[in-house]
């Protein structure tokens, strides 16, 4: 009952190991779909782990007709664990309500913001702000938002890859893959680096397309450009995602230097075989669940005592 | 020295648009069809950039001006009102959290500055 939520952490923690060796594209769709099944994975754990205790609860033990004194006997999880997993359990809600609320009031902004702009789907808007800055706003039909200030500083073929980037980012609906990541990660601290892997992987990808238009030289420079370009951060660091992508602009451009990457069946395979023992542990615990309750009820008594 | 330029893909529609708005953002100033024509620098025919000038004015992208002979274009003020304060809101708000936003340059700490300036030097040197 405890290993789909170790199944859970060695996915988080290895699943973007092993992503590095994909193309992006592959990766971020992998590395989304694991987070939430490793998500639902460790909740579901949780709550097994949790129900071992609740069931020995007279009230519930009547309802569900098995023996509270079988079942305690029987049952091979600690007090102590069960009860820490029940305690989890609130926390999580919380924590998955909040992350669901900001996204909802980030999507609202957005779309907000889009209304009063104005333009059609996919537009550029051109912003005479005293900032540098590109960006892609994912509601409301996407736009693409670009300072002046960048678009004179950069010559037009960087201005495409940019251009080429940001179109890639609303085309292929990247914020659904970084939102599901995250929704993820809110389940389970240890998918934290896979939420950080998918939202490094769609810039990636973004830049392989614009690579594609624009080709990877200029592709490379604009990015180079645009980060040189930004004033560097004020104070503090605002976040443990901005702190994380602070090399990324480095790590990208290397990218772009070297050859696109490729298809590789191996890294694939080996990401499905760890989300498939994932599956397979949950399975497991969910049979032995029943099981435990089974034998617990087997001659039934409602309402036995201690 | 990396791969070459080229091998470029038909442009759709929309990214067409976006690269005469961003090269019109870029100029600051009105610019003829054939001034727009030069400053894309892509092979591009001038009735394909006319055509987009024109299909961006009648959207009310662009703002347009007698200039001697032909018509010069500029991205349309009201469109561009987007203001710093509102900016600055959209992107402070945990923006860099947002999954609603993906912004194309990330705060780039000063030690890695010069890292990036020996990339720059070897693509354009190699």
């Amino acid at each position: 009952m405890y290993v789909p939520l170790l199944a859970a952490a060695v996915l988080g923690l290895g699943g973007p190991r092993v992503a590095r060796g994909l193309p992006p594209s592959t990766a971020v769709r992998a590395l989304a779909l694991a987070g939430v099944l490793a998500a639902l994975a460790s909740c579901f754990s949780l709550a097994v782990l949790a129900w071992t205790l609740i069931g020995q609860w007279a009230p519930v033990a009547a309802l569900g007709h098995w023996s509270v004194s079988k079942l305690s006997g029987a049952d091979p999880v600690p007090r102590s664990t069960a009860l820490a997993a029940l305690a989890l359990l609130p926390p999580l809600a919380l924590l998955l309500g909040r992350s669901t609320w900001r996204s909802g009031a980030d999507w609202l902004a957005a779309r907000r913001l889009c209304r009063s702009l104005g333009g059609s789907p996919g537009q550029l808007l051109v912003v005479d702000s005293p900032r540098p800055d590109a960006f892609a706003v994912a509601a409301g039909g996407g736009r693409i938002v670009v300072s002046r200030q960048l678009l004179q500083a950069l010559p037009a073929p960087e201005r495409r890859a940019v251009l080429a980037h940001e179109a890639a980012h609303l085309r292929h609906h990247h914020a659904v893959y970084r939102g599901v990541a995250e929704l993820s990660a809110s389940l389970n601290p240890f998918l934290l680096p896979l939420a950080r892997a998918v939202a490094y992987g769609c810039e990636r990808w973004a830049d392989e397309d614009a690579a594609t238009v624009a080709g990877r030289g200029h592709a490379a420079r604009a990015v180079a450009h645009a980060a040189l370009l930004g004033t560097p951060p004020a104070g503090a660091p605002r976040g443990l995602v901005l702190r994380m992508g602070s090399t990324s602009s480095v790590e990208r451009v290397r990218a772009l230097l070297a050859p696109a990457p490729r298809r590789s069946p191996p890294a694939l395979a080996m990401l499905v075989a760890l989300v498939l023992a994932l599956l397979a542990t949950a399975g497991e615990a969910a049979h032995d669940t029943e099981l435990l309750f089974e034998q617990a009820g087997s001659r039934s008594v409602a309402g036995a005592g201690p | 020295m990396p791969a070459g330029e080229g091998g470029m893909v038909r442009r759709d529609r929309g990214m067409l648009e976006n690269e005469v708005l961003a090269a019109l953002g870029a100029a600051g100033r009105p610019l003829t069809p054939g001034e727009v024509l030069a400053e894309l620098d892509d092979g591009l025919a001038y009735t394909t950039v006319l055509t987009t000038l024109s299909r961006l004015h009648a959207k009310g992208a662009l703002s347009r001006q007698r200039s001697g002979r032909a018509h010069a274009y500029a991205v349309a003020a009201d469109r561009s009102a987007l203001t710093a304060r509102q900016m600055r809101r959209l992107l402070d708000t945990g923006a860099d959290r947002s999954r609603v936003l993906s912004r194309f340059l990330d705060e780039l700490p000063i030690e890695d500055r010069p890292l990036l300036r020996d990339l720059l030097r070897e693509i354009d040197g190699g």
